[in-house]
């Protein structure tokens, strides 16, 4: 177990390495009850990784593409309780395809700066394909999940120079803003973060996401389709580095894949 | 005596000795006896001394009584043998050694004791079969081929697996429960319950005496389904495992308003049995961690049953445990007193009380 990197009432989250040194997150209950929402959360993750390798066999099975739904949720290793600790639960969470050394608390980095335009796109992009993921999850009548999560920033961590999104905690401790309608939600956080320009291409975008967080959208595949239309007339997907500046500062930053 | 568990030669072996040897059509003699007497094997009828008990295996040592094994785990399953549930019983007698094995390997430490019984409808001339609970491959092999499925169902919206939950709520002496834990109950069904407790059936299936004895004065207020339910799960983790191909379109929505969703899980086929219900306990237990499942389940591990299973109350038995006074008894320890229901602790100073004779220890 290495050094603490968060907390909330009822666990404590530290950063660790496996025997074969993979890096890891543990989140470590507080106490022998507390357990309860990390045994929930543990249940929670498990249904979305079975379900993500059904839909990633059935996507290799008919040709088509994988849709990579693995890279937006954390992966849950192990979930048991450590019988030297009193029996409080610890689960143990890994991030794939990504180095967890690059991953950075969502929460802390709105808190720290500011982003561009076309860096809000992908982000946004990303908390659509997330929810989407649950609608699947929902119409597949044999995977009753026990809940939606909620939607609370505190609940990602970002990878800047590979674009993701991670969603890691489940367990709706940490939850301070949250909210049901998630389409007008996750733009609303947007909006909050975002510096857009004069220049009619980003205005325009910007009119989609006040739309966004007004009316929302009728599923998350509706969003996800109306944004990427939008983002392809405008701008062609194309890979757009994270840029960012700090708050108050002036000068922007990026952030590029190695 | 107090030693001997369920094995695979031992299984092998009873079916031979019983000349149970087909894998089809276990009961029919049973079956045949039942309909031309108008009785039930003893050793299936829940009217013959109709509390059944579990209890933890102890043998006399220096004076003390010594547990053989560890804590017994009561694990009660009564199926549906209604219509095309028909042969389950065949199918319960070939899962077996598969069944004890995969319970026991969740249950390290533990003595599981399987009571397998069957129910129908009340319109049947017989509504349950329940044994004791056994832990010798020999006595369950037995009470099994005793067993009288009626293979009706009546066709009236539902069976009466009710008095099977009734039974382990109000006529069961369990280990687990006088120290603090919970047992298990599972009921396999492709149809609803009936909602409702009759006394007179429960005098058919359990004895014209039963409101005289073991249930003396609960006839003044028969509990309802409901609230049967809710005493069974105060002694057991309770589950109702429904068949997929269930008979009536409202049949999970009954079971899940009755047990609770988590409490209902859907399943293709009886074959499953041994790998869900084992998984059901090792998550309960915590004995196998959930991102295991889809090993434990192997080639049944499919992502509608793994999200199942995750949602059940992972660890609710450690909990339990963790509440205990006393560590869980095991293998090993002594017991002052033979009704003792806790071995003797580190620092207790019993009272010496001479042990009874190998001749009255054997029970179960």
């Amino acid at each position: 177990m290495g050094s603490r990197i968060g907390e909330a009432p009822k666990f404590r989250i530290y950063l660790g390495t496996m025997d074969d040194k993979q890096p890891v997150i543990l989140k470590v209950a507080k106490t022998f009850e507390d357990g309860d929402i990390l045994a929930r959360e543990a249940g929670n993750f498990n249904i979305m990784r079975s379900f993500e390798e059904q839909v990633a066999k059935f996507e290799a099975d008919q040709g088509g593409s994988n849709s990579h739904y693995d890279w937006l949720f954390a992966n849950l290793l192990s979930s048991f309780m450590e019988s030297t600790q009193g029996d409080r639960r610890i689960n143990v969470f890994a991030t794939p395809d990504v180095d967890l050394g690059k991953l950075i608390p969502l929460t802390k980095l709105h808190a720290k700066a500011e982003i561009d335009a076309r860096t809000s796109i992908w982000i946004l992009g990303r908390f659509f394909k997330f929810y989407s993921f649950f609608e699947l999850l929902a119409a597949d009548g044999d995977n009753h999940i026990a809940r939606y999560p909620i939607f609370s920033p505190d609940d990602y961590l970002i990878g800047p120079e590979r674009h993701r999104l991670i969603y890691y905690n489940f367990s709706g401790d940490m939850a301070d803003v949250v909210a049901t309608d998630f389409v007008k939600a996750t733009s609303k956080f947007i909006l909050d973060w975002v510096v857009v320009g004069d220049d009619p291409a980003e205005q325009e975008y910007l009119e989609l996401l006040r739309d966004f967080s007004k009316y929302g959208r009728c599923s998350f595949e509706k969003a996800h389709g109306d944004l990427y239309r939008l983002v392809e007339r405008l701008w062609g997907i194309q890979y757009h580095p994270f840029t960012y500046r700090d708050r108050g500062a002036i000068i922007w930053k990026t952030i590029k894949e190695d | 005596m107090g030693y001997r568990t369920f094995s695979v030669d031992n299984y092998r072996k009873a079916r031979r000795d019983y000349g149970v040897t087909q894998s089809t059509d276990v009961t029919r003699q049973a079956e045949e006896r039942a309909r031309r007497t108008g009785h039930l094997s003893e050793i299936v009828d829940p009217a013959i001394g109709p509390i059944r008990f579990s209890k933890i295996r102890l043998n006399p040592h220096q004076k003390k009584w010594i547990a053989t094994l560890g804590c017994p785990m009561d694990i009660e399953v009564s199926c549906d043998t209604t219509g095309s549930m028909g042969g389950e019983v065949d199918t319960e007698m070939n899962v077996l050694p598969e069944l004890y094995d995969a319970v026991a390997k969740v249950l390290p430490g533990y003595d599981p004791q399987l009571c397998l019984g069957i129910f129908g409808d009340c319109g049947d001339d017989f509504v349950i079969c329940r044994p004791q609970f056994e832990m010798e491959a020999p006595k369950i092999v037995n009470y099994l081929k005793e067993m009288a499925p009626q293979r009706g169902g009546r066709g009236n919206h539902g069976e009466d697996p009710q008095y099977a939950m009734f039974a382990r709520a109000y006529l069961t002496d369990a280990y687990t429960n006088r120290i603090g834990l919970k047992g298990y109950h599972f009921i396999v069904t492709d149809e609803p319950y009936h909602n409702h407790l009759h006394e007179e059936e429960i005098r058919r299936i359990f004895g014209n005496e039963i409101f005289k004895n073991e249930l003396k004065g609960i006839h003044r207020k028969l509990p309802s389904v409901k609230a049967m339910v809710n005493e069974l799960k105060q002694k057991t983790h309770q589950f109702a495992l429904v068949m997929r191909d269930y008979r009536y379109g409202d049949t999970l929505d009954l079971w899940r308003d009755l047990c609770g969703e988590k409490s209902v899980i859907v399943i293709d086929s009886t074959r499953q049995l041994p790998a869900v219900i084992s998984a059901i306990i090792g998550l309960t237990e915590g004995t196998i961690e959930v991102v295991g499942l889809k090993e434990h389940l192997g080639k049944y591990g499919s992502s509608g049953l793994i999200a199942q299973l995750s949602n059940i109350d992972i660890g609710a038995q450690v909990k339990l445990r963790h509440a205990l006074p006393h560590p869980v008894p095991k293998a090993g320890d002594i017991f002052a007193k033979k009704s003792d229901t806790w071995p003797i602790q580190p620092g207790d100073s019993p009272e010496e009380e001479p042990a009874e004779t190998p001749d009255h220890i054997e029970y179960l």
